[in-house]
């Protein structure tokens, strides 16, 4: 468990380390937020305890969960053209 | 009726289900962040390095050692060592207060030093502090709740009447409020350091 | 039976009321509203007395009218079609149908329905405080909803109150869908798989799979709203406006940002509104056939289908709010598509009828008039889901007549048949069942008075959310029809005390009901 959350702090500092050396913003979302979802899953396999139990369908839920966001991001492009309408 | 015991892993799965829920409630948040910030092409930057970012990346560091506290009370309670996880729930509660410490010290700060406040900013971009204070508000409630939940299982642990899964259901619970923080770091913070 | 009862029987039965007291002021707006439409400048004497400031010498203002029509939304949407159908009928025979001893959380369970009372009241609060109710519909768009008193009275302390109820209406409800899908997942008797169960579990379970995913969409817009009330942000206020002569300072945010969360949620709700129904109409109908419900097995994935499939159609009540016209096309296409598994539900319960020994019982009744208003109020449906046609029909009374069909009196309908069929598990009698078949005729006839003439005055272009039709030239033509209309809507409350009489005197007084009357299959009905 030690190794695991070194590892998270690892990669905390890596992101920020990113910030440090003034990344481009396109691609410095593009790492933040593969870093996060990295993140993200190493918590939930390791600390919630992913790996050994399950709970029942999850996967599915799982699969909502990311639809739902995805669907979200269909009003991003809202914002965008409320920008060049101006 | 009431001699029916209901099977393990009930709560876990309710417990399951209910961050499902709130992490689409934190994604909503985010999105509506996004859409705003493509909005707003002249979004503000204002985070510096030190202490903006440096200050941030330590708030962060303190809460992912509260998980891990957090995992060892859970490891505790299985090895029903009640003790034990009493004292791992107490510094786990102890790593979210000075998590909530440390973020209003955080807020204080932009308030009256920064002029950054929730309807306004000095480059008149005022959505910028809406969705700051809005993001890492409700973050910060759902730190406070798990203070308040943490407590009630501490003290239902010493006096013997919660079980092995009512510690983890409140480790779900305490990761969870972890992981939102792994995504509100990066893109409320570092996403607007300055250039 | 104690107040705070974990018991789902007890929680199901205040839930049931809960919606039934609502309901009966839900009804009475809409007639405060349609007796002022069609009689604007009457004074009456009781709305000054029930509303001093809305109402100066009885006149009604036309913020007034805009408050009732919010309150009477909001109360029939979320206490009364959310409520009865899911929460009601489902605590009370989930666990009997699928074995369980009881909801997975009873404490829970108790904590979900008091927080809906607690947020029925501070909804109905809103009517008591400083300027009244809000003026700002069930969908609460702002900037009306967003900049404060200055948009009228009400948009104060009322609205504030208003975006409570509904924060707290959606804690409640994503508690209660918790309870539901793991009762249904974890607590199903041994050896019942999915596929076992009755199609009541079926609609409840796809109910509470929305809920759990669209309330959660609903509540961050609720706080955000709140927000830019009362903490002077800007989340969805833009620059530049102009709000009673007074600039706004606020700048930046987006309106139509609330409307896609909102729609988000919204669309889904309609959903959660009809499935339970859905589910209790098709075990009716077979009961009532003595056949089994014709292909079990695509009415439940249909369910599932709609489920999904509502959420990916919430754009098309945005057709004409200035989102990307290439969003209006796939929200149409998608819009469309549901039209497939609701026409799939619709040719199974006629299959199931076809050959069946129909008992024309009271409940079987109001299934029969389920599907009809399904029918009916499915293809204005596809009409709206076009966006041609929609710009011309969009917030006229073709969609009031449209929702009010489909989602108003459907479920409606569904709650009264499940009435019907399980009043003998609740109380061991009877409805009465001459006295249900009178109810269900009157019923019937009067909904399609309403609402039908309501579809002609959506062709003219008559405008909804209008307190006052007789400024306007081009609905002179409307105003016989609207007059028809209001006595309908007269006609139809009255009957409704027909109905409050049966149930209770049904409970006290009602035939005996034996252990199994209607010769049902499902679990609920075996005694032990
Ligand atoms: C094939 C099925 C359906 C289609 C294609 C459909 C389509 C539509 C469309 C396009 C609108 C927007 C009209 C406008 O605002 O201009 C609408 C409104 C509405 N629909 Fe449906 N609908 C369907 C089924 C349902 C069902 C099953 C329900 C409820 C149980 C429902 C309830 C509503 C409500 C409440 C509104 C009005 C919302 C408002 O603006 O206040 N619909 N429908
Ligand atoms: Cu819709």
């Amino acid at each position: 468990m030690i190794a695991v959350w070194l590892l998270l702090v690892a990669i905390t500092l890596a992101e920020a380390g990113l910030a440090w050396v003034h990344t481009a913003p396109a691609l410095m979302l593009a790492l933040l937020l593969l870093l996060s979802l990295a993140k993200a899953a190493l918590i939930a396999w390791y600390f919630m305890h992913l790996k050994s139990a399950r709970p029942k369908h999850l996967p599915a839920f799982l699969f909502t969960l990311f639809a739902c966001v995805g669907l979200l991001l269909a009003i991003l492009p809202e914002g965008i053209r409320a920008w060049s309408m101006r | 009726m009431s001699a029916h015991r209901n099977p393990p892993g009930l709560k876990t799965l309710g417990m399951w289900l209910f961050v499902l829920s709130d992490m689409l409630t934190f994604s909503t948040l985010l999105v509506v962040y996004s859409a705003l910030r493509f909005a707003n092409p002249a979004w503000p930057r204002p985070f510096s390095l030190n202490p903006g970012i440096l200050f941030a990346t330590i708030m962060t560091i303190v809460l992912l050692a509260s998980s891990l506290t957090m995992v060892w009370a859970v490891d505790a309670i299985k090895r029903d060592q009640r003790k034990r996880t009493v004292q791992w729930l107490g510094a786990t509660i102890l790593g979210g207060a000075a998590f909530i410490a440390l973020h209003l010290m955080e807020w204080c700060h932009l308030l009256t030093v920064e002029n950054i406040t929730p309807a306004s900013n000095p480059w008149n971009v005022p959505l910028f502090g809406a969705v700051f204070f809005g993001v890492t508000g409700l973050h910060m409630a759902h730190v406070a709740a798990g203070l308040v939940y943490l407590s009630v299982l501490a003290a239902g642990v010493s006096r013997g009447t919660f079980c092995v899964e009512d510690v983890e259901t409140g480790g779900l619970y305490w990761h969870f409020v972890d992981v939102v923080w792994m995504f509100v770091f990066p893109l409320v913070y570092l996403m607007a350091v300055k250039p | 039976m104690t107040v705070f009862s974990t018991c789902h029987k007890v929680i199901g039965k205040q839930y049931i009321a809960l919606s039934l007291f609502s309901v009966f002021i839900g009804i009475f707006l809409s007639l405060v509203m349609r007796y002022h439409l069609v009689h604007p400048d009457t004074k009456v004497k009781l709305f000054q007395l029930l509303w001093p400031d809305g109402a100066p010498g009885g006149q009604m203002t036309p913020e007034l009218y805009l408050s009732l029509m919010t309150m009477h939304g909001t109360i029939m949407v979320f206490f009364v079609l959310t409520t009865t159908p899911q929460s009601g009928f489902g605590n009370y025979f989930l666990p009997l149908q699928i074995g369980a001893p009881d909801m997975a959380f009873p404490v829970l369970n108790m904590l979900s329905f008091w927080t809906t009372a607690l947020s029925l009241l501070t909804l109905l609060a809103a009517f008591f405080v400083e300027g009244g109710a809000p003026l700002s519909g069930w969908t609460a768009y702002p900037p009306l909803s967003g900049l404060g008193k200055i948009t009228g009275p009400g948009q104060g302390l009322g609205q504030d109150l208003w975006i409570l109820s509904i924060a707290l209406f959606c804690v409640a409800s994503l508690m209660a869908a918790i309870n539901f899908i793991v009762t249904i997942i974890e607590l199903r008797a041994p050896g019942m798989g999915y596929f076992d169960m009755p199609l009541t579990c079926w609609g409840w379970f796809v109910t509470a799979l929305i809920s759990l995913f669209a309330f959660a969409v609903l509540l961050p817009g609720g706080v955000l709203l709140l927000l830019d009330r009362l903490a002077g942000t800007s989340f969805f206020i833009p620059g530049g406006l102009i709000v009673n002569d007074q600039v706004q300072t606020r700048s930046g945010g987006s309106p139509l940002l609330f409307q896609h969360l909102f729609w988000f949620f919204g669309h889904p709700e309609v959903y959660i509104a009809i499935l339970p129904g859905m589910g209790l109409i098709s075990t009716v109908l077979s009961v009532f056939s003595g056949k089994r419900v014709f292909g079990y097995k695509a009415m439940a994935i249909a369910m599932l289908a709609i489920g999904g499939l509502g959420f990916v159609v919430w754009g098309h009540h945005m057709f004409i709010s200035g989102m990307s016209p290439y969003s209006s096309i796939a929200f149409s296409v998608l819009t469309l598509a549901v039209g497939v598994p609701s026409a799939v539900k619709t040719f199974n319960w006629l299959a199931t009828l076809w050959g069946g020994r129909l008992r024309f019982t009271a409940a079987m009744h109001y299934a029969l008039g389920f599907v009809s208003l399904f029918i009916t109020g499915g293809i204005t449906g596809l009409v709206l889901g076009q966006p041609g046609l929609d710009v011309y029909f969009h917030d006229t009374y073709f969609v009031v007549a449209h929702f009010h069909l489909i989602m108003g009196v459907a479920a409606v309908f569904a709650i009264f048949a499940g009435l019907h069929y399980w009043f003998p598990i609740m109380y061991g009698r009877f409805l009465n069942e001459q006295l249900g078949k009178l109810h269900f005729f009157l019923t019937f006839a009067g909904v399609y008075a309403l609402f039908v003439p309501l579809h002609f005055a959506g062709f003219v272009g008559n405008p909804r959310r209008y307190p006052d039709f007789k400024e306007y030239e081009f609905l002179k033509s409307v105003m016989p029809l609207h007059i028809g209309v209001t006595h309908a809507a007269y006609f139809l409350a009255a009957v409704q005390l027909l109905f409050l009489f049966n149930y209770l005197w049904s409970k006290r007084r009602g035939a005996l009901a034996p252990a199994n009357p209607w010769g049902a299959a499902t679990r609920e009905w075996r005694n032990d």
